[in-house]
């Protein structure tokens, strides 16, 4: 596009935005209100993954080993489980070492009657490497030549797996809808103004201006309005999600929430792409079926 | 030959036969009336040049170009090179009347400088020099239908097509916007003009082509009007 293209286009964008103010604040207010929504629903499930991924090293399966097995043969299994891709990490512990735990905890009575017999197992105790690993790799560790029995996590890893989960469709639906209704309005506003203008078009189409000529102030405006709601729900969510940083550090510092400059950056950028985008579509919805004529 | 029309017909989508079997040529500079009674195919010849509405059979052919095999994104091209003139004008009433001329050239993509340059030129053609601060509607009828004319030669193009232009105005005006349609046809313009006006057509001996019910039935050089209009 030429540069007197362009200055004609700007100064028509902004005088159809000053024409239909209201329809095109409503139209930004719900681009807004969608992305203050999808930029709380990504810091929530971004949040909760990394939560997740910080239980993850509290979360060991502990392995125990059937009675029978000879010293050889526990360390035969614990090379055999170092060498599963989802493991991070196996440890021993003896039958002999969780008697001299047992010792030292409950009574060294209750041990001495034992009369020299060893009943507890050899324990190992395997961490995964990701949380969402560890079922599936208990599952394997449980077919290792020699393991008895697996136990992990009481259920935690799974809840946690469950609730980013019911996050992200959560989120996904609710910014899917919201995401339409922000597009439908902005066809509409762009609708308005195509007819306010419709013998201005019709002229332009006599004299020889291009479809794009033609498309081009539209279009602007329908991003303008996106992005000016992906601005204002930028502010809202960054702020937002800064102070409650602040606040959780100083009043309830066990909440691990995350303080990540990157994925701050990230999440600015996706927004004002997203508003640009609905914005766009908004607009080229409204403008196939004019052009045609 | 510059327009050429070979067993063109026009079905609208309601089934309504516009045009059947029209077959005509216009040479480059002519002046050509198109007559007729209502809805005898004169307007829908005259879109069919500017591609407003395509050809259903036949071919239709302007400046060597099949208007039938014209791609979508080429018509706004083609129609740099034609200036149309319509009986209701098509002015914007919120633009002056020097942007509504300039408005013409700013949709091609003209240079502030060229536009500067060439609407009070054309604007002094059409004898409105003085008046290109006005809103069209503090114009008469015959000023508006100037301003059209302006818009429709400021980019200095090789066809004029005018639908009915005077059809809105006096016999007075009617004649002035006969002469400057006969004016800018002197500087080489084809001008392709329907009208219903005996009167215009009987006293200017330009070749005359008659329609009825969507066929042509005369094609004279020099003619007259011929019907009781």
């Amino acid at each position: 596009m030429s540069l007197n293209s362009l200055r004609y286009v700007l100064k028509e964008t902004l005088i159809s935005l000053r024409r239909n103010a209201w329809m095109s604040l409503a139209s930004v207010a719900t681009v807004a209100i969608s992305l203050v929504i999808l930029g709380f629903a990504l810091t929530l499930v971004y949040n909760t993954t990394q939560m997740a991924a910080n239980i993850e090293s509290d979360i060991e399966i502990s392995t125990f080993m059937r009675t029978d097995q000879t010293p050889e043969q526990v360390l035969q299994a614990k090379a055999e489980i170092e060498k599963l891709p989802e493991v991070r990490s196996v440890d021993l512990v003896t039958k002999e070492k969780a008697l001299e735990q047992i010792r030292a905890t409950l009574s060294s009575e209750l041990i001495d009657n034992l009369g020299g017999d060893n009943p507890l197992p050899d324990k190992l105790t395997v961490k995964a490497s990701k949380v969402d690993q560890v079922k599936l790799l208990a599952g394997k560790v449980a077919k290792v030549q020699g393991v008895d029995k697996v136990q992990y996590g009481n259920g935690v890893v799974d809840q946690i797996i469950a609730f980013t989960h019911w996050v992200r469709w959560i989120g996904i639906s609710l910014i899917g809808l919201l995401g339409l209704a922000s597009i439908v309005l902005i066809s509409i506003t762009i609708k308005f103004t195509v007819l306010a203008r419709r013998r201005e078009i019709q002229i332009m189409k006599f004299v020889g201006a291009t479809d794009w000529f033609i498309r081009w102030p539209f279009l602007m405006e329908g991003m303008l309005m996106g992005l000016v709601g992906a601005i204002i729900s930028t502010g809202i969510v960054v702020y937002g999600y800064t102070s409650l940083i602040s606040y959780l550090h100083n009043h309830l510092a066990f909440i691990p929430v995350v303080n990540d400059p990157i994925f701050v950056r990230n999440l600015v950028l996706l927004l004002l792409g997203s508003g640009a985008l609905i914005g766009s579509l908004g607009s080229m919805a409204s403008l196939r079926k004019f052009l045609r004529a | 030959m510059f327009i050429q029309l070979s067993n063109a017909s026009k079905t609208y989508p309601n089934g309504v036969r516009a045009l059947i079997d029209a077959s005509l040529r216009i040479n480059k500079g002519d002046f050509v009336f198109l007559i007729g009674p209502s809805g005898a195919g004169k307007s829908t010849i005259i879109k069919m040049l500017f591609l407003e509405e395509t050809v259903s059979r036949g071919q239709v052919i302007v400046n060597g170009k099949n208007l039938s095999r014209l791609s979508n994104g080429r018509i706004p091209y083609l129609r740099r090179n034609i200036g149309i003139i319509f009986q209701d004008f098509k002015l914007l009433p919120t633009k002056s009347v020097y942007d509504n001329v300039a408005f013409a050239l700013q949709v091609v993509g003209a240079s502030s400088h060229e536009i500067k340059e060439k609407v009070p030129a054309v604007l002094a053609l059409v004898g409105l020099q003085k008046k290109a601060d006005f809103l069209p509607t503090q114009l008469s009828g015959g000023e508006q239908q100037r301003v059209c004319i302006a818009r429709a030669v400021v980019n200095n193009p090789a066809l004029v097509l005018a639908d009915e232009p005077t059809g809105n105005l006096d016999p007075d005006t009617s004649y002035e916007i006969m002469q400057l349609l006969l004016d800018i046809n002197k500087r080489g313009t084809t001008i392709v003009m329907s009208t219903h006006a005996k009167d215009i057509v009987d006293s200017l001996q330009k070749r005359v082509i008659a329609l009825e019910g969507g066929r042509i039935v005369r094609d004279d050089e020099k003619g007259v009007y011929g019907y009781e209009s």
